[in-house]
């Protein structure tokens, strides 16, 4: 019995993270069409300027702060200078090549961060307050586990909210669902393209601080990891801002975790990108949210 | 419309460069000097994820061949005189560069040997083609036997730590001299991981004991709950963690979390390392690991060979890959010294020399490759540095010996 509530907490914990690395790229996704490669990168060098902050200043949250700002400002740093212009002079015929702008960017954050971390991995401070709780049996979930399962229910829901009742988050729908009609109506479309690659970041470097308390250690290698489970947590997902992105990343932390468990840790990728290849081929728009394509 | 289809790729590819994400080759000592030299292709993660690995090749890699060079270069034979200098090949630590790469060292005929290599993966990349071609290769670190059985035609392949049966055997051994019963065994992936785990399993079956779990993680992972939790479903009464050293920090702490506190044995050589140490703080005390390079040694070629990278790097403590990397090179140069004219005949010199202290031991290597007497020091981290209590010494490719600590 510990055992299967040991998987079923990992599914969660993991899930829930994976629905935050997938949150942040639905939100570039839906409104630019733009895979953005270098999300994942993005918040693992957010997550590092996090660690500097808390290492000179010891206030862990500045810190979360540091990290949720440098996210939000390398992702329209990212958008105003290089994929707006890039997209701007796009031709016909082009249109396989729209990810290599932020492949490009991902490789060049990733070498900042490379520079700044040349051991590839630093220890990381929990930066929210608490003590372990005990969940059952021996098994202590730390303070930055409860922190996370709570963040992972309530970013999407305040996400949600923004895109539903703010301005800003009326106009990157807009955009998302009619940009040429959009911009007929006089709508800033880069700002507001500007303001989702925003919000992406701000997702994003809070993901990164989270997985990195959760986990005592941040790595270069995360950028790459985030990028790819959030992206196959949002196809599995499939449509819609935030249900698809919650779901599809609960999914695959069930999957991975339970066939890590259950079978082998060797059948896990197999059996993550056969799922994925499955979803693809039968039900694209994702199994898991349902029909509709402007769910919210 | 032609020139944008053209201009999206090349910024991207602009974009790549500029990042330096590229593997590439360079001279890092001053190649076309008017000198007699021997030119060394060195390879190793020198970017990606292991880069620290790369650096500590190229550390100590230069440090031998700054020795041999202020010495007057290489001593004696054909090559009296000549000045040791290297060209660098990356691998970024992915097999498939280091397949490529060493079939353009091989075609570089100004290249005379192949020292380096950080993984295992790599080395067993690359080693099937240098003994096919009867060019001489080095493996500096990555210490799997796989790399010599992948080297079926010319003997021109060496492993120049003790490799991975030394490593499993010497720490397995103490887990049976201590009691232990019913360890449990989490590995990672690959060469390495699995390489390593297969051995203790042999050597605890050997003795009549078998693991009550064995569970395996990719070095991508960060959640190991699953595992340890399976693992602790069994009842251990130990566990063996073969991975890197913030993986076992990592395993480490999430196996305190879950309850599981029994000893921890690593037989992989990686925790005698700052990084595992701090990362796991208290939790590393205990924990039984093995290294081939004993801080304080008290030798004089080790003395002289701390000091001399102290002097270069500022560090106390030379790196594992540094202290092959620079073993490797003064093979190269003892070789040379022996009488070898080129790669042509550099394997048959190799077969032969016999350094008697490097500063980690003696240095001479059997017919298959493999490093004879190869040492390995066995500790137990105790007050946050490791305590060195046992010495093993590679007999044969399968078998290891317990020696004292001194000499």
């Amino acid at each position: 019995m510990e055992f299967f509530l040991t998987v079923c907490v990992t599914s969660l914990t993991l899930g829930l993270l994976y629905s935050l690395f997938a949150l942040g790229l639905n939100l570039v996704l839906r409104t630019s069409g733009q895979l953005n490669l270098a999300h994942g990168d993005s918040l693992m060098l957010a997550t590092y300027v996090g660690l500097g902050t808390s290492s000179v200043v010891g206030f862990s949250g500045l810190a979360i702060l540091a990290a949720v700002a440098t996210g939000a400002a390398i992702g329209t740093l990212a958008h105003l200078a290089v994929y707006s212009p890039v997209a701007s002079r796009r031709r016909a015929g082009m249109a396989g090549v729209g990810f290599l702008p932020a492949l490009g960017v991902a490789l060049i954050v990733r070498n900042v961060a490379v520079r700044a971390d040349p051991e590839g991995s630093s220890p990381f401070p929990s930066l929210f307050p608490g003590h372990p709780v005990n969940l059952f049996g021996d098994y202590r979930l730390p303070a930055a586990g409860w922190w996370l399962v709570a963040a992972g229910i309530a970013v999407p829901v305040a996400v949600a909210l923004v895109l539903r009742y703010t301005t800003v988050g009326r106009r990157i729908r807009a955009v998302a669902d009619e940009p040429v009609l959009a911009r007929l109506n006089g709508l800033p479309v880069t700002r507001t393209l500007a303001a989702a690659y925003a919000l992406a970041g701000v997702v994003g470097g809070l993901a990164g601080v989270l997985f990195a308390s959760f986990f005592g250690q941040i790595f270069v290698a995360l950028g790459w990891q985030a990028t790819l489970k959030g992206f196959v947590a949002a196809v599995l997902g499939g449509v819609g801002w935030v249900r698809g992105a919650l779901l599809g990343g609960l999914a695959l932390g069930v999957v991975e975790s339970f066939v890590s468990g259950y079978l082998s840790t060797r059948f896990r990728d197999v059996a993550t990108f056969a799922l994925l290849i499955g979803v693809l081929l039968l039900v694209p728009r994702g199994v898991l949210a349902g029909g509709r394509l402007r769910s919210v | 419309m032609k020139r944008w289809r053209l201009a999206l790729p090349a910024l991207a590819l602009t974009l790549a460069l500029a990042a330096g994400a590229c593997s590439d080759s360079k001279d890092t000592t001053g190649g076309g000097t008017e000198a007699k030299t021997v030119t060394i292709a060195l390879g190793g993660p020198f970017s990606g994820g292991s880069k620290s690995t790369g650096d500590n090749i190229r550390y100590g890699a230069q440090l031998a061949a700054a020795e041999v060079n202020n010495a007057g270069g290489i001593a004696d034979g054909p090559q009296k005189g000549a000045q040791i200098v290297f060209k660098e090949f990356d691998d970024a630590g992915v097999p498939a560069n280091g397949a490529s790469n060493i079939r353009t060292i091989i075609d570089d005929k100004d290249l005379v040997a192949f020292v380096g290599s950080g993984l295992s993966d790599v080395s067993v990349a690359m080693a099937p083609t240098a003994s096919r071609e009867a060019f001489p290769f080095l493996s500096a670190y990555a210490s799997s036997e796989k790399i010599l059985e992948a080297a079926v035609d010319a003997k021109s392949v060496f492993v120049v730590p003790p490799t991975f049966p030394a490593y499993a055997f010497s720490v397995t051994d103490e887990l049976l001299k201590a009691g232990y019963t019913r360890p449990g065994i989490l590995h990672a992936t690959g060469t390495y991981g699995d390489g390593i785990a297969a051995l203790v399993v042999d050597r605890l079956k050997d003795k009549s004991v078998t693991p009550v779990g064995n569970e395996s993680f990719t070095f991508a992972d960060t959640d190991f709950r699953v595992q340890l939790a399976k693992i602790k479903e069994a009842t251990p009464d130990s566990l063996v963690v073969v991975g890197l050293a913030n993986i076992d920090a990592l395993i480490l702490t999430q196996a305190d979390e879950l309850g599981l506190k029994v000893p921890f044995y690593d037989p992989g050589g990686i925790t005698n390392n700052d990084t595992f140490i701090t990362a796991a703080g208290p939790l590393a005390e205990g924990v039984v690991g093995n290294t081939p390079t004993m801080s304080g040694r008290d030798t004089p070629a080790t003395k002289a060979l701390v000091d001399r990278y102290t002097a270069a790097t500022g560090q106390s403590v030379i790196p594992d890959p540094a202290v092959f990397a620079y073993e490797g090179v003064r093979a190269v140069a003892a070789a040379f010294a022996a009488g070898a004219s080129g790669r042509a005949d550099l394997s048959g010199y190799l077969h032969q020399i016999d350094i008697a202290d490097t500063g980690v031991g003696p240095l001479r290597f059997a017919e298959d490759g493999s490093r004879i007497g190869g040492r390995l020091y066995v500790f137990k981290i105790t007050d946050g540095k490791p305590v060195f209590f046992q010495g093993y010494e590679q007999t044969g490719p399968k078998a290891v010996r317990e020696i004292p600590l001194a000499g």
